[in-house]
Protein backbone atom coordinates (compact mmCIF):
# COMPACT_ATOMS: atom_id res chain seq x y z
CA UNK A 1 0.00 0.00 0.00
CA UNK A 2 1.19 3.78 -0.71
CA UNK A 3 2.49 5.14 2.30
CA UNK A 4 0.12 8.31 1.61
CA UNK A 5 -2.99 6.46 1.58
CA UNK A 6 -1.82 4.49 4.92
CA UNK A 7 -1.38 8.66 6.34
CA UNK A 8 -4.90 9.55 4.65
CA UNK A 9 -6.22 7.09 6.37
CA UNK A 10 -5.44 7.65 9.75
CA UNK A 11 -6.57 11.09 9.66
CA UNK A 12 -10.03 9.75 9.39
CA UNK A 13 -9.07 6.43 10.93
CA UNK A 14 -12.58 5.65 13.46
CA UNK A 15 -9.98 4.34 15.90
CA UNK A 16 -9.33 8.06 17.12
CA UNK A 17 -12.39 9.41 16.32
CA UNK A 18 -11.77 12.93 16.68
CA UNK A 19 -14.61 14.30 18.01
CA UNK A 20 -16.81 12.73 15.75
CA UNK A 21 -18.37 9.80 18.34
CA UNK A 22 -20.33 12.20 20.28
CA UNK A 23 -22.24 13.31 17.21
CA UNK A 24 -25.01 10.94 15.76
CA UNK A 25 -26.03 13.40 12.91
CA UNK A 26 -30.00 12.80 13.90
CA UNK A 27 -30.00 9.07 14.32
CA UNK A 28 -30.07 9.43 18.35
CA UNK A 29 -33.90 11.08 17.28
CA UNK A 30 -34.81 8.00 15.85
CA UNK A 31 -33.50 5.79 19.25
CA UNK A 32 -35.84 8.29 21.23
CA UNK A 33 -38.76 7.46 18.86
CA UNK A 34 -38.06 4.35 18.41
CA UNK A 35 -38.16 4.15 14.41
CA UNK A 36 -34.92 3.07 14.99
CA UNK A 37 -34.81 -0.43 17.05
CA UNK A 38 -32.97 -3.11 15.06
CA UNK A 39 -30.32 -3.64 12.68
CA UNK A 40 -32.35 -3.80 9.49
CA UNK A 41 -34.15 0.21 10.71
CA UNK A 42 -30.55 1.36 11.18
CA UNK A 43 -29.61 -0.05 7.65
CA UNK A 44 -32.18 1.68 6.35
CA UNK A 45 -31.40 4.97 7.91
CA UNK A 46 -27.67 4.56 7.17
CA UNK A 47 -28.20 4.04 3.22
CA UNK A 48 -30.54 6.96 3.50
CA UNK A 49 -28.16 9.32 5.23
CA UNK A 50 -25.47 8.46 2.70
CA UNK A 51 -27.90 8.38 -0.41
CA UNK A 52 -28.43 11.91 0.36
CA UNK A 53 -27.07 14.13 2.77
CA UNK A 54 -23.83 12.73 2.44
CA UNK A 55 -23.24 12.26 -1.29
CA UNK A 56 -24.84 16.38 -1.71
CA UNK A 57 -22.72 17.35 1.40
CA UNK A 58 -19.69 15.95 2.32
CA UNK A 59 -19.26 13.51 -0.72
CA UNK A 60 -20.00 16.15 -3.73
CA UNK A 61 -17.51 18.45 -1.48
CA UNK A 62 -14.56 15.97 -1.59
CA UNK A 63 -15.11 15.71 -5.04
CA UNK A 64 -15.05 19.19 -5.81
CA UNK A 65 -12.01 20.07 -3.44
CA UNK A 66 -9.85 17.89 -5.14
CA UNK A 67 -11.17 19.01 -8.62
CA UNK A 68 -10.77 22.64 -7.43
CA UNK A 69 -7.45 21.76 -6.22
CA UNK A 70 -6.02 19.88 -9.10
CA UNK A 71 -6.39 23.22 -11.03
CA UNK A 72 -5.19 25.33 -8.26
CA UNK A 73 -8.49 26.99 -7.75
CA UNK A 74 -7.96 27.36 -3.70
CA UNK A 75 -10.20 29.98 -3.44
CA UNK A 76 -13.28 28.15 -4.05
CA UNK A 77 -12.90 25.61 -1.01
CA UNK A 78 -14.17 28.82 0.88
CA UNK A 79 -16.64 29.33 -1.61
CA UNK A 80 -17.57 25.68 -0.86
CA UNK A 81 -17.31 26.23 2.89
CA UNK A 82 -20.05 28.67 2.95
CA UNK A 83 -22.48 26.68 0.60
CA UNK A 84 -22.03 23.92 3.05
CA UNK A 85 -22.54 25.32 6.16
CA UNK A 86 -25.22 27.95 5.09
CA UNK A 87 -27.39 24.93 3.97
CA UNK A 88 -27.66 22.86 7.35
CA UNK A 89 -31.07 23.93 8.51
CA UNK A 90 -30.11 22.27 11.96
CA UNK A 91 -27.74 23.99 14.46
CA UNK A 92 -26.48 21.48 16.52
CA UNK A 93 -25.66 19.33 13.21
CA UNK A 94 -23.71 22.74 11.74
CA UNK A 95 -21.71 23.16 14.85
CA UNK A 96 -20.98 19.17 15.49
CA UNK A 97 -19.01 19.95 11.69
CA UNK A 98 -17.78 22.58 12.67
CA UNK A 99 -16.09 21.09 15.97
CA UNK A 100 -14.77 18.27 14.41
CA UNK A 101 -13.22 20.14 11.23
CA UNK A 102 -11.25 22.00 14.39
CA UNK A 103 -10.19 19.30 15.34
CA UNK A 104 -9.19 17.44 12.70
CA UNK A 105 -7.02 20.34 11.22
CA UNK A 106 -5.79 20.40 15.07
CA UNK A 107 -4.22 16.75 14.66
CA UNK A 108 -3.00 17.07 11.20
CA UNK A 109 -1.02 20.10 12.11
CA UNK A 110 0.14 18.09 15.33
CA UNK A 111 1.67 15.36 12.97
CA UNK A 112 2.71 17.48 10.27
CA UNK A 113 3.49 21.12 11.19
CA UNK A 114 2.54 23.82 9.28
CA UNK A 115 3.90 22.52 6.07
CA UNK A 116 0.54 22.78 4.66
CA UNK A 117 0.14 26.29 3.41
CA UNK A 118 -3.89 26.89 2.56
CA UNK A 119 -4.50 24.39 5.84
CA UNK A 120 -2.66 26.99 8.00
CA UNK A 121 -4.92 29.61 6.74
CA UNK A 122 -7.89 27.20 6.63
CA UNK A 123 -7.72 26.46 10.30
CA UNK A 124 -6.49 29.71 11.88
CA UNK A 125 -9.88 31.50 9.72
CA UNK A 126 -12.09 29.14 11.43
CA UNK A 127 -10.60 29.95 14.50
CA UNK A 128 -11.09 33.59 13.25
CA UNK A 129 -14.89 33.14 12.52
CA UNK A 130 -14.14 34.09 9.41
CA UNK A 131 -14.82 30.43 7.79
CA UNK A 132 -17.16 28.31 9.13
CA UNK A 133 -15.15 24.80 8.90
CA UNK A 134 -15.87 21.62 7.70
CA UNK A 135 -14.08 18.50 8.00
CA UNK A 136 -14.72 17.34 4.60
CA UNK A 137 -12.89 20.40 3.43
CA UNK A 138 -9.55 19.90 5.73
CA UNK A 139 -9.46 16.09 4.84
CA UNK A 140 -9.77 17.38 1.02
CA UNK A 141 -7.00 19.61 1.61
CA UNK A 142 -4.90 16.76 3.22
CA UNK A 143 -5.42 13.77 0.65
CA UNK A 144 -4.29 16.75 -1.88
CA UNK A 145 -1.34 17.24 -0.15
CA UNK A 146 -0.86 13.52 -0.07
CA UNK A 147 -1.39 12.75 -3.37
CA UNK A 148 -3.88 10.80 -2.43
CA UNK A 149 -6.82 11.00 -5.95
CA UNK A 150 -10.40 12.61 -5.77
CA UNK A 151 -12.15 8.50 -5.82
CA UNK A 152 -9.86 7.66 -2.65
CA UNK A 153 -10.03 10.70 -0.79
CA UNK A 154 -14.09 10.36 -0.72
CA UNK A 155 -14.58 6.30 -0.46
CA UNK A 156 -12.04 6.91 2.67
CA UNK A 157 -13.96 9.77 3.83
CA UNK A 158 -17.04 7.77 3.31
CA UNK A 159 -15.76 4.47 4.75
CA UNK A 160 -14.51 6.67 8.00
CA UNK A 161 -18.19 8.47 8.39
CA UNK A 162 -20.05 5.18 7.97
CA UNK A 163 -17.74 3.64 10.72
CA UNK A 164 -18.04 5.88 12.69
CA UNK A 165 -21.89 5.74 12.90
CA UNK A 166 -21.90 1.91 12.46
CA UNK A 167 -20.01 2.08 15.84
CA UNK A 168 -23.01 4.70 17.53
CA UNK A 169 -25.18 2.16 16.46
CA UNK A 170 -23.51 -0.86 18.16
CA UNK A 171 -22.91 0.63 21.28
CA UNK A 172 -26.77 2.11 20.88
CA UNK A 173 -29.59 0.71 18.64
CA UNK A 174 -27.92 -1.91 20.07
CA UNK A 175 -26.41 -4.02 17.36
CA UNK A 176 -24.34 -6.87 17.02
CA UNK A 177 -20.59 -6.76 16.12
CA UNK A 178 -20.75 -8.67 13.09
CA UNK A 179 -24.66 -7.32 12.07
CA UNK A 180 -22.92 -3.67 12.00
CA UNK A 181 -19.58 -5.01 10.25
CA UNK A 182 -22.02 -6.81 7.17
CA UNK A 183 -23.65 -3.67 7.18
CA UNK A 184 -20.68 -1.35 6.84
CA UNK A 185 -19.61 -3.84 3.71
CA UNK A 186 -22.50 -3.07 1.83
CA UNK A 187 -22.35 0.83 2.79
CA UNK A 188 -18.91 0.49 1.38
CA UNK A 189 -20.19 -0.49 -1.99
CA UNK A 190 -23.01 2.14 -1.78
CA UNK A 191 -20.32 4.48 -1.51
CA UNK A 192 -18.40 3.08 -4.63
CA UNK A 193 -21.30 3.35 -6.58
CA UNK A 194 -22.30 6.69 -5.14
CA UNK A 195 -18.59 7.96 -6.38
CA UNK A 196 -19.41 7.09 -9.66
CA UNK A 197 -22.76 8.93 -10.05
CA UNK A 198 -21.64 12.48 -8.23
CA UNK A 199 -18.35 12.81 -9.58
CA UNK A 200 -19.40 14.98 -12.17
CA UNK A 201 -22.17 16.85 -10.53
CA UNK A 202 -21.38 20.51 -10.16
CA UNK A 203 -21.65 23.17 -6.77
CA UNK A 204 -25.05 23.53 -7.58
CA UNK A 205 -25.98 20.24 -5.88
CA UNK A 206 -23.88 20.70 -2.78
CA UNK A 207 -26.28 21.12 0.23
CA UNK A 208 -29.03 19.11 -0.99
CA UNK A 209 -31.26 17.47 1.69
CA UNK A 210 -34.48 15.56 2.44
CA UNK A 211 -36.86 16.19 5.09
CA UNK A 212 -36.42 13.18 7.22
CA UNK A 213 -32.75 13.29 8.07
CA UNK A 214 -33.04 16.80 8.61
CA UNK A 215 -36.30 17.34 10.49
CA UNK A 216 -34.36 14.34 12.82
CA UNK A 217 -31.20 16.53 13.24
CA UNK A 218 -33.62 19.66 14.41
CA UNK A 219 -35.70 17.40 16.37
CA UNK A 220 -32.50 16.24 18.54
CA UNK A 221 -31.58 19.83 19.90
CA UNK A 222 -34.90 19.63 22.38
CA UNK A 223 -34.74 15.81 22.70
CA UNK A 224 -34.82 15.01 26.41
CA UNK A 225 -32.82 11.68 26.90
CA UNK A 226 -29.12 12.22 25.28
CA UNK A 227 -26.09 9.85 24.17
CA UNK A 228 -25.23 12.51 21.45
CA UNK A 229 -24.19 15.98 21.66
CA UNK A 230 -25.87 16.13 17.64
CA UNK B 1 -38.69 35.34 -31.56
CA UNK B 2 -39.72 33.40 -28.87
CA UNK B 3 -39.99 34.73 -25.42
CA UNK B 4 -37.79 32.70 -23.02
CA UNK B 5 -40.37 32.33 -20.45
CA UNK B 6 -44.23 30.87 -20.60
CA UNK B 7 -45.44 33.18 -17.56
CA UNK B 8 -43.91 36.35 -16.28
CA UNK B 9 -44.87 37.61 -13.39
CA UNK B 10 -43.00 41.68 -12.25
CA UNK B 11 -44.51 42.69 -8.94
CA UNK B 12 -42.73 45.87 -7.65
CA UNK B 13 -43.51 47.71 -4.49
CA UNK B 14 -43.16 51.20 -3.57
CA UNK B 15 -43.69 53.74 -0.60
CA UNK B 16 -45.96 56.29 -1.58
CA UNK B 17 -46.33 58.87 1.69
CA UNK B 18 -46.24 55.87 3.84
CA UNK B 19 -48.40 53.55 2.58
CA UNK B 20 -47.16 50.51 0.34
CA UNK B 21 -48.51 50.71 -2.75
CA UNK B 22 -47.70 48.56 -5.93
CA UNK B 23 -45.64 50.33 -8.76
CA UNK B 24 -45.34 47.45 -11.20
CA UNK B 25 -47.75 44.94 -11.91
CA UNK B 26 -46.71 43.21 -15.11
CA UNK B 27 -47.59 40.03 -16.36
CA UNK B 28 -46.91 37.72 -19.54
CA UNK B 29 -47.97 34.59 -20.85
CA UNK B 30 -49.84 32.11 -18.31
CA UNK B 31 -49.15 33.79 -15.34
CA UNK B 32 -51.51 36.88 -14.22
CA UNK B 33 -51.71 38.77 -10.88
CA UNK B 34 -54.83 39.21 -8.57
CA UNK B 35 -56.01 42.75 -7.80
CA UNK B 36 -54.95 43.61 -4.63
CA UNK B 37 -57.16 41.95 -2.21
CA UNK B 38 -58.13 44.36 1.05
CA UNK B 39 -58.35 42.07 3.77
CA UNK B 40 -54.67 42.95 5.57
CA UNK B 41 -55.88 46.65 6.23
CA UNK B 42 -53.75 48.84 4.74
CA UNK B 43 -50.92 46.28 3.15
CA UNK B 44 -51.11 45.03 -0.22
CA UNK B 45 -52.21 41.36 -0.38
CA UNK B 46 -51.43 39.91 -4.19
CA UNK B 47 -51.96 36.52 -5.46
CA UNK B 48 -49.91 35.21 -8.03
CA UNK B 49 -52.16 32.87 -10.70
CA UNK B 50 -51.12 30.40 -12.75
CA UNK B 51 -53.64 30.46 -15.77
CA UNK B 52 -52.59 26.57 -17.26
CA UNK B 53 -54.15 25.01 -13.74
CA UNK B 54 -50.08 23.99 -14.00
CA UNK B 55 -47.15 23.65 -15.20
CA UNK B 56 -46.32 21.70 -18.41
CA UNK B 57 -43.38 19.93 -19.36
CA UNK B 58 -40.30 22.21 -20.49
CA UNK B 59 -41.86 25.12 -19.32
CA UNK B 60 -39.94 27.95 -17.91
CA UNK B 61 -41.56 30.47 -15.43
CA UNK B 62 -40.36 34.08 -13.81
CA UNK B 63 -41.70 35.63 -10.82
CA UNK B 64 -39.90 39.21 -9.68
CA UNK B 65 -41.13 40.60 -6.61
CA UNK B 66 -39.71 43.71 -5.57
CA UNK B 67 -39.84 45.85 -2.67
CA UNK B 68 -38.18 49.22 -2.77
CA UNK B 69 -37.04 50.75 1.05
CA UNK B 70 -39.49 50.55 4.20
CA UNK B 71 -42.76 48.50 2.28
CA UNK B 72 -44.48 46.03 3.62
CA UNK B 73 -46.15 43.69 0.92
CA UNK B 74 -47.92 40.17 1.07
CA UNK B 75 -47.64 37.96 -1.86
CA UNK B 76 -48.81 34.38 -2.36
CA UNK B 77 -49.50 31.65 -4.87
CA UNK B 78 -53.35 31.25 -5.61
CA UNK B 79 -53.15 27.23 -5.49
CA UNK B 80 -50.59 24.77 -5.32
CA UNK B 81 -47.71 24.23 -8.07
CA UNK B 82 -48.98 21.33 -10.00
CA UNK B 83 -45.93 20.28 -12.38
CA UNK B 84 -47.53 17.90 -15.11
CA UNK B 85 -46.00 14.79 -16.12
CA UNK B 86 -42.66 14.78 -18.18
CA UNK B 87 -42.62 12.35 -20.33
CA UNK B 88 -40.21 13.30 -22.99
CA UNK B 89 -37.68 13.49 -20.05
CA UNK B 90 -37.14 17.52 -20.02
CA UNK B 91 -37.31 19.53 -16.98
CA UNK B 92 -39.85 22.31 -15.75
CA UNK B 93 -39.34 25.57 -13.79
CA UNK B 94 -39.58 28.28 -12.42
CA UNK B 95 -37.52 31.02 -10.97
CA UNK B 96 -38.29 33.48 -8.07
CA UNK B 97 -35.82 36.63 -7.90
CA UNK B 98 -37.16 38.58 -4.72
CA UNK B 99 -35.49 42.04 -3.65
CA UNK B 100 -36.22 43.34 -0.33
CA UNK B 101 -35.51 46.61 0.18
CA UNK B 102 -34.41 48.57 3.49
CA UNK B 103 -36.39 48.09 6.60
CA UNK B 104 -39.18 46.40 4.65
CA UNK B 105 -40.64 43.27 5.34
CA UNK B 106 -42.11 40.85 2.50
CA UNK B 107 -44.84 38.01 3.06
CA UNK B 108 -44.12 35.46 0.64
CA UNK B 109 -46.19 32.35 1.08
CA UNK B 110 -45.67 29.92 -1.47
CA UNK B 111 -47.72 27.37 -1.48
CA UNK B 112 -47.13 23.39 -2.02
CA UNK B 113 -45.33 21.81 -5.07
CA UNK B 114 -47.23 19.41 -6.52
CA UNK B 115 -46.26 17.30 -8.97
CA UNK B 116 -47.73 14.76 -11.19
CA UNK B 117 -46.81 11.09 -12.01
CA UNK B 118 -43.39 11.41 -14.22
CA UNK B 119 -42.85 15.30 -13.45
CA UNK B 120 -39.69 17.04 -13.33
CA UNK B 121 -39.08 20.37 -12.00
CA UNK B 122 -36.71 22.72 -10.00
CA UNK B 123 -38.07 26.01 -8.33
CA UNK B 124 -34.88 28.28 -8.25
CA UNK B 125 -35.74 31.42 -5.67
CA UNK B 126 -32.91 33.87 -4.97
CA UNK B 127 -34.10 36.57 -2.32
CA UNK B 128 -31.57 39.58 -2.03
CA UNK B 129 -32.42 41.51 1.21
CA UNK B 130 -30.83 44.52 2.10
CA UNK B 131 -29.98 46.10 6.03
CA UNK B 132 -33.03 46.13 8.30
CA UNK B 133 -35.56 44.30 5.90
CA UNK B 134 -37.32 41.40 7.10
CA UNK B 135 -39.00 38.04 5.70
CA UNK B 136 -41.48 35.47 5.69
CA UNK B 137 -41.29 32.63 3.41
CA UNK B 138 -43.47 29.40 3.01
CA UNK B 139 -43.27 26.48 0.81
CA UNK B 140 -43.45 22.72 0.74
CA UNK B 141 -43.67 19.23 -1.33
CA UNK B 142 -46.31 16.66 -1.14
CA UNK B 143 -46.36 12.99 -2.20
CA UNK B 144 -47.49 14.36 -6.08
CA UNK B 145 -50.64 12.92 -7.34
CA UNK B 146 -51.22 10.21 -10.15
CA UNK B 147 -54.31 8.47 -11.62
CA UNK B 148 -54.16 5.43 -9.11
CA UNK B 149 -53.43 7.10 -6.03
CA UNK B 150 -50.13 5.98 -5.36
CA UNK B 151 -47.74 8.50 -3.58
CA UNK B 152 -43.99 9.66 -5.21
CA UNK B 153 -44.80 8.73 -8.40
CA UNK B 154 -42.68 11.87 -9.83
CA UNK B 155 -39.39 12.05 -10.97
CA UNK B 156 -36.53 14.34 -9.85
CA UNK B 157 -38.05 17.44 -7.79
CA UNK B 158 -35.57 20.09 -6.38
CA UNK B 159 -36.61 23.34 -4.20
CA UNK B 160 -34.06 25.66 -4.02
CA UNK B 161 -34.00 28.98 -2.17
CA UNK B 162 -30.94 31.19 -1.17
CA UNK B 163 -31.10 34.01 0.83
CA UNK B 164 -28.68 36.51 1.39
CA UNK B 165 -28.23 39.68 3.44
CA UNK B 166 -26.48 42.64 2.45
CA UNK B 167 -24.84 39.84 -0.23
CA UNK B 168 -24.10 37.42 2.83
CA UNK B 169 -25.34 33.96 2.06
CA UNK B 170 -27.44 33.90 5.22
CA UNK B 171 -29.56 30.15 3.86
CA UNK B 172 -28.91 27.45 1.57
CA UNK B 173 -32.24 25.84 1.32
CA UNK B 174 -32.43 22.85 -0.82
CA UNK B 175 -34.86 19.95 -0.98
CA UNK B 176 -33.56 17.53 -3.65
CA UNK B 177 -35.65 14.41 -3.70
CA UNK B 178 -36.02 11.24 -6.70
CA UNK B 179 -37.71 8.86 -5.97
CA UNK B 180 -36.50 6.56 -8.55
CA UNK B 181 -33.20 7.18 -6.56
CA UNK B 182 -34.92 7.48 -2.99
CA UNK B 183 -36.65 5.37 -0.77
CA UNK B 184 -39.73 8.25 -0.15
CA UNK B 185 -41.11 6.50 2.53
CA UNK B 186 -38.34 4.95 4.24
CA UNK B 187 -36.30 6.62 7.07
CA UNK B 188 -34.62 9.66 6.21
CA UNK B 189 -36.95 10.87 3.63
CA UNK B 190 -40.48 11.30 4.17
CA UNK B 191 -41.20 8.19 6.86
CA UNK B 192 -44.85 7.83 5.57
CA UNK B 193 -45.85 11.38 5.72
CA UNK B 194 -47.36 12.73 2.48
CA UNK B 195 -46.63 16.23 2.86
CA UNK B 196 -43.84 18.52 4.29
CA UNK B 197 -43.70 22.11 4.73
CA UNK B 198 -41.31 24.67 5.46
CA UNK B 199 -41.49 28.14 6.76
CA UNK B 200 -38.37 30.70 7.04
CA UNK B 201 -38.41 33.72 8.98
CA UNK B 202 -34.98 36.40 8.38
CA UNK B 203 -35.14 38.92 10.88
CA UNK B 204 -31.72 40.23 12.72
CA UNK B 205 -34.02 40.36 16.14
CA UNK B 206 -34.20 36.52 16.01
CA UNK B 207 -32.63 35.23 18.60
CA UNK B 208 -32.93 31.83 21.38
CA UNK B 209 -35.28 33.72 23.95
CA UNK B 210 -37.54 34.30 20.59
CA UNK B 211 -36.86 30.90 19.35
CA UNK B 212 -38.17 28.97 22.32
CA UNK B 213 -41.10 31.46 23.15
CA UNK B 214 -42.28 30.10 19.27
CA UNK B 215 -40.87 26.83 20.27
CA UNK B 216 -42.66 26.41 23.10
CA UNK B 217 -46.26 28.22 21.30
CA UNK B 218 -46.37 25.29 18.56
CA UNK B 219 -45.85 22.53 21.31
CA UNK B 220 -48.20 23.59 23.43
CA UNK B 221 -50.52 23.90 20.01
CA UNK B 222 -49.96 20.78 18.27
CA UNK B 223 -47.86 18.35 20.31
CA UNK B 224 -50.03 15.00 20.72
CA UNK B 225 -51.52 15.73 17.57
CA UNK B 226 -49.74 12.29 16.50
CA UNK B 227 -50.62 13.29 12.84
CA UNK B 228 -47.52 15.79 12.31
CA UNK B 229 -44.01 16.42 13.36
CA UNK B 230 -42.17 19.85 13.26
CA UNK B 231 -39.44 21.32 14.47
CA UNK B 232 -37.70 24.86 14.53
CA UNK B 233 -34.10 25.35 14.51
CA UNK B 234 -31.88 28.90 14.68
CA UNK B 235 -30.10 29.94 11.49
CA UNK B 236 -26.13 30.49 12.21
CA UNK B 237 -27.27 34.31 11.81
CA UNK B 238 -30.21 36.17 11.70
CA UNK B 239 -33.19 33.69 11.21
CA UNK B 240 -35.33 30.59 12.04
CA UNK B 241 -36.60 27.30 10.00
CA UNK B 242 -39.49 25.50 10.77
CA UNK B 243 -39.81 22.23 9.43
CA UNK B 244 -42.86 19.67 9.36
CA UNK B 245 -43.73 16.15 7.74
CA UNK B 246 -47.48 15.61 8.27
CA UNK B 247 -50.15 12.75 6.89
CA UNK B 248 -52.13 15.46 5.30
CA UNK B 249 -51.50 19.09 4.27
CA UNK B 250 -54.09 20.49 6.16
CA UNK B 251 -52.26 19.66 9.24
CA UNK B 252 -49.35 20.90 8.08
CA UNK B 253 -50.49 24.23 6.86
CA UNK B 254 -51.95 25.18 10.09
CA UNK B 255 -48.30 24.72 12.11
CA UNK B 256 -46.75 26.71 9.70
CA UNK B 257 -49.86 29.36 9.59
CA UNK B 258 -49.48 28.99 13.65
CA UNK B 259 -45.64 29.69 13.41
CA UNK B 260 -46.30 32.78 10.67
CA UNK B 261 -49.05 34.53 12.36
CA UNK B 262 -47.39 34.27 15.69
CA UNK B 263 -44.41 36.26 14.21
CA UNK B 264 -46.30 38.72 12.40
CA UNK B 265 -48.68 39.33 15.58
CA UNK B 266 -47.14 38.72 18.34
CA UNK B 267 -43.60 40.17 17.44
CA UNK B 268 -44.35 41.94 15.30
CA UNK B 269 -47.33 43.52 16.43
CA UNK B 270 -49.37 43.29 12.96
CA UNK B 271 -53.05 42.76 13.83
CA UNK B 272 -54.56 39.27 12.24
CA UNK B 273 -55.70 38.51 8.83
CA UNK B 274 -56.72 35.61 6.64
CA UNK B 275 -54.38 34.22 4.35
CA UNK B 276 -56.78 32.75 2.05
CA UNK B 277 -55.73 29.18 2.80
CA UNK B 278 -57.93 26.58 3.08
CA UNK B 279 -55.86 25.06 6.46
Amino acid sequence: MKKELLEAFQICDSTFPIGTFNHSFGMENYLARRVIRKASQFREWLESYFRSQYRYGEGLLVILCSRALDEGREDALLRYDDIINRSVAARETREGSRMIAVQMAALIRKIYGDRFSFLNRYAERMEEDEYFGSPAIVFSVFAHEKGIDCRDAFELYGYSVASTLVQNAVRSVPLGQREGQVILHDVMLLITDLFDRTDGLDEDYLGANIPGLELAQICHETQEARLFMS
Amino acid sequence: MKNRYDGEIRLGFTNQSGRTVARTTYRRGNSRISGNIAVAGDVPYYFLISTGGGFTEGETYLQEVTLEEHCHAIVTTQTPNYIYKCDGGRLTSQNNRVEIGKNSLLEYYIDETIPYARARFRQNTEIQMAAGSKLIMTDGLTAGWSKDEEPFQYKDIGLKTDIRMEGELLFHDFLLVNPEEDHMQEIGCFEGSMNFNSAVIIDKEIDETMLEEMRSFLNQEFTGSGEVRFGLSLLDRYGLVLRVLGKRMGINRRVVYALTGYYREKILGYPHFALRKNA
